[in-house]
């Protein structure tokens, strides 16, 4: 099982953890993951907010660099998985328009022909490797610990796009955390969105969000909250020192990503999977490695 | 409606192609489906802090108030969860004629400026956040590859080529 990586920006830029830890996820799972040279930002929705033909444009060249290395793409964020699945879905089905993209894509790689398949990191891990495959694996059951799942937005709609049959109560990223041995715990907000896209727009309004749903999951009882979404843990992470009621009580809630949660139930050194550049210090959780 | 909104319309005063406009674009073509039963601002994350609701802002495109559509701050504050898209019974895709509506507001009037910073920074480095030799640092820590290189040259020719090179001419 082989993957063109596509990290996009956010990743390389602040979230080491994430990629160390899928690395190392996947090597143990076997998958084998490529890095693809001379890939760039895949054309995000504040580019689209903009002009729609240079998100189309961009998201075309990275998916164009995979073909050329004759893979389909694996992404780790969100965020470019539905930016490049949407830009391959709309320019494989309208041809006017793929036309228009390969002009402004001239000489700057290879040309875009929708050949190359768009998977998201969970989506791989859930229905390639399996939920039994991944059971068999642990070593060190999580039990006891309650998990607070966020999928982030674009991981689940629209549903056209990401093939999640009910958006309104997915459950594959549940699953994978309940494989692990942790308890996914019900929190009212939990499909919500995180607020990080109104963040460059407005920091108030978009704080108001991710408040209201670290609030949500603590009254759940989480111990931590595990997600697939980079744009959505730094704004729990990062952000969660700044919505604090005040500078002593922070809310004390660890945020990971789920690769890091499932390495640490499978064995692997919580070091390699990078806790160290966790910002909310994930204690309770490091102890099951210990065990 | 709120009570910001005019009593009357002054029909005269009415763009009555906006909303061509805006179904004419490949984001905007389910506008004019809108049946106004507001399950979208029902949905919104955001609709108690909007003094235009999202189910607004589709009747006034619809109705031609083409000013206060492009002029709204809705559009802007939408983070695009696709939550209004996922349940309207009408098909509308919510979130994507607000991206269309963006893309109008964003060529007449320019957009806000921590939008424009992320794809200026786009523009200079081929992705939108730093990769500094901290990071590098941290990747050989963790025993993973450097981060691949960005093609710098090839983000810029593509992106000169469409309607945000206004964005660079002006930075430079």
């Amino acid at each position: 099982m082989r993957y063109a990586l596509f990290l996009g920006c956010t990743i390389p830029a602040r979230q080491n953890n994430y990629d160390a830890s899928a690395r190392r996820v996947s090597e143990a799972l076997g998958i084998e993951l490529r890095d693809i040279e001379g890939a760039g930002c895949c054309g995000p929705t504040f580019v689209r907010s903009l002009d729609y033909e240079s998100y189309l444009a961009m998201a075309a060249r990275n998916i164009a660099l995979a073909e050329k290395m004759g893979l389909n793409i694996l992404t780790l964020c969100t965020g470019c998985y539905s930016s490049l699945a949407e830009a391959r879905l709309t320019l494989v089905e309208d041809p006017q328009l793929r036309d228009r993209v390969n002009e402004l894509m001239e000489d700057t790689g290879p040309k875009f022909s929708g050949e190359a398949e768009i998977k998201h990191f969970s989506n791989v891990l859930y229905h390639e490797i399996g939920l039994d495959r991944i059971r068999s694996m642990v070593k060190k059951p999580l039990k006891g610990l309650k998990v607070a799942v966020h999928y982030g937005c674009h991981l689940i709609r629209p549903s056209e796009i990401t093939g999640v049959a009910n958006p309104e109560n997915p459950r594959f990223l549940d699953e994978l955390v309940e494989a692990t041995g942790a308890e996914s715990v019900y929190w009212p907000l939990k499909l919500w969105c995180c607020g990080a896209p109104t963040l460059a727009v407005d920091e108030d309004l978009s704080l108001r969000l991710t408040k209201a749903k670290i609030q949500d999951a603590k009254k759940a009882g989480a111990d931590a909250m595990v997600t697939v979404c980079p744009t959505c843990e730094l704004q729990f992470d990062l952000q969660q020192s700044r919505i604090s009621e005040t500078s002593v009580g922070s809310y004390n809630l660890p945020v990971l990503f789920y690769p890091q949660l499932l390495g640490v139930a499978l064995g692997i050194d919580p070091e390699k999977l990078g806790f160290g550049l966790n910002r909310v210090p994930a204690t309770g959780i490091l102890q099951f490695s210990k065990q | 409606m709120s009570h910001a909104s005019p009593a009357t319309i002054e029909t005269a005063k009415l763009s009555r192609d906006f909303k061509f406009e805006i179904a004419n674009t490949p984001e905007g073509k389910t506008l004019l489906d809108c049946y106004q039963c507001g399950i979208c601002s029902s949905s919104c994350p955001f609709s108690e802090y909007l003094e235009v609701k999202p189910h607004q802002v589709i009747r006034l495109a619809i109705l031609g108030m083409r000013d206060r559509v492009i002029g709204s701050r809705t559009i802007w504050i939408c983070s695009t969860c696709f939550t209004c898209n996922a349940r309207c019974p009408q098909g509308v895709n919510v979130a994507n004629v607000m991206f269309a509506m963006k893309n109008v507001a964003a060529r007449e009037r320019g957009a806000p400026e921590g939008l424009v910073e992320l794809i200026r920074k786009i523009y200079d480095s081929g992705r939108s956040g730093d990769v500094t030799d901290l990071e590098e640092e941290d990747r050989k820590f963790l025993g993973i590859p450097p981060t691949p290189r960005a093609d710098v040259a090839a983000t810029q020719r593509l992106l000169g080529r469409t309607s945000l090179r206004r964005l660079f001419q002006e930075a430079k």
